[in-house]
């Protein structure tokens, strides 16, 4: 029952991060190619912005290995 | 059925819209007492890729290029966005309806009226019934049908032709566009360019009616002032109701005959939809950006045909 009960607070960990870094990054990613389509000069900025959420889907990658792991 | 075309598809993401809209809003001319300072304002104008440069006969060049950057504006919208916009493109087609009934009245050749038409947001059968139209009271007719915000538009229309020609036409279907865009449920975001366009109109008018004694024929109800107060002030030949209601618009009370009322009230707009152009949902932004590319192509067109006026009068009818 406890190895289940860590499995779904593994993948809540996980899945919820990549939520939240799918939806930040749809959004930024439409506003980034908005701004290229204008400003084609901002595309080493535009890679950074959309880089940034990916930390939160990493962190709860490693958040859930440590559930699992630890 | 509607007077303006409806684009196929959901549009693009508004983030990818409302990012290219602040990339091209960056290039607007945003200090005209400084443009006005230069001494040679017109080569002086900041540089701008949206933008052709003022020379000899670019006063068609700025229509067409205000045209374009509407459609293309209007074209990057799903349906939802359009129908929210409406109000804002629907007034101005009805000026680009009546201009290319001007030039079918005078016998203009067709590839003017192409000119005119060719990035104009007009549904394709109003397109070519003003394109292959001869009859201008059949024409009128046809693209009454089409009008959703008036009905039998189609059968009274011709009628007001003959009794008031086309200023008339103008008059009623414009009227009857933002009387109907007042009544309707509209986005939070575009009621008060409503109410304001209304007033602005509204203010205009009883300005006429002031100065030229002209008979009063009704007012556009849906602004800010009821339609009774303007009736009242139309009345009052002194001129000191107007004084005060043009007060209440403007925040300053100004003579009705006054040069620059016109300027000073889409200035007051402009500032109300810059301060709704920081509101997050973004319909605010590209209702600031749509009204400061109209407002500054005024600007360059009074820039490019006031070459001769003194640096006060210009600043006077500019919109800043």
């Amino acid at each position: 029952m406890e190895k289940v009960l860590l499995g779904f607070a593994a993948a809540l960990a996980i899945g919820l991060s990549a939520l939240a870094t799918a939806l930040a990054q749809s959004r930024i990613g439409s506003a980034g190619a908005g701004t290229l389509a204008e400003k084609p000069e901002l595309t080493g900025t535009i890679i950074i912005l959309l880089a940034i959420p990916e930390t939160m889907v990493i962190l709860g990658f490693v958040v859930a290995a440590m559930i699992l792991y630890l | 059925m509607g007077l303006l075309t409806e684009h196929e598809g959901s549009g693009v993401p508004l983030p990818y819209l409302l990012a290219r809209i602040a990339g091209r809003r960056a290039y607007l001319v945003t200090d005209w007492p400084q443009v006005l300072a230069a001494a040679e304002p017109q080569a002086d104008l900041p540089p701008s890729p949206y933008r052709l440069a003022l020379e000899g006969g670019a006063e068609a060049g700025l229509r067409s290029g205000l045209q374009r950057e509407f459609a293309w504006v209007h074209q990057q919208m799903g349906r939802g966005l359009q129908t929210i916009f409406e109000p804002f493109f629907l007034p101005l087609e009805l000026r680009t309806l009546f201009m290319a009934l001007r030039l079918r009245s005078r016998g203009e050749e067709g590839h003017t009226l192409a000119g005119v038409l060719r990035f104009s947001l007009l549904c394709g059968p109003v397109k070519r019934l003003l394109l292959e139209g001869t009859d201008l009271p059949a024409i009128l007719a046809g693209v009454g049908a089409n009008v959703d915000f008036w009905p039998g538009a189609g059968r009274a229309l011709p009628g007001i032709l003959q009794q008031q020609g086309l200023v008339g036409c103008e008059e009623r279907l414009v009227n009857a566009c933002l009387e109907h865009a007042a009544r309707s449920r509209l986005h939070p975001a575009v009621v008060p360019f409503v109410t304001r366009l209304i007033d602005m109109e509204n203010i205009c008018a009883l300005a006429k009616l002031l100065r030229w004694r002209m008979a009063e024929h009704g007012f556009i109800e849906g602004g800010s002032i009821r339609g009774a107060l303007l009736r009242e002030a139309a009345r009052d030949l002194v001129g000191g109701k107007a004084r005060r209601l043009i007060g209440r618009v403007l925040g300053v009370e100004a003579d009705p005959a006054s040069a620059g009322l016109v300027p000073l009230m889409a200035a007051r707009l402009g500032r109300i939809l810059r301060r709704q152009g920081r509101e997050p949902d973004g319909i605010g932004l590209i209702l600031d950006y749509l009204w400061r590319r109209l407002t500054e192509t005024r600007n360059l067109s009074l820039l490019l045909h006031g070459a001769d006026l003194d640096r006060e009068t210009l600043e006077r009818e500019m919109v800043s």
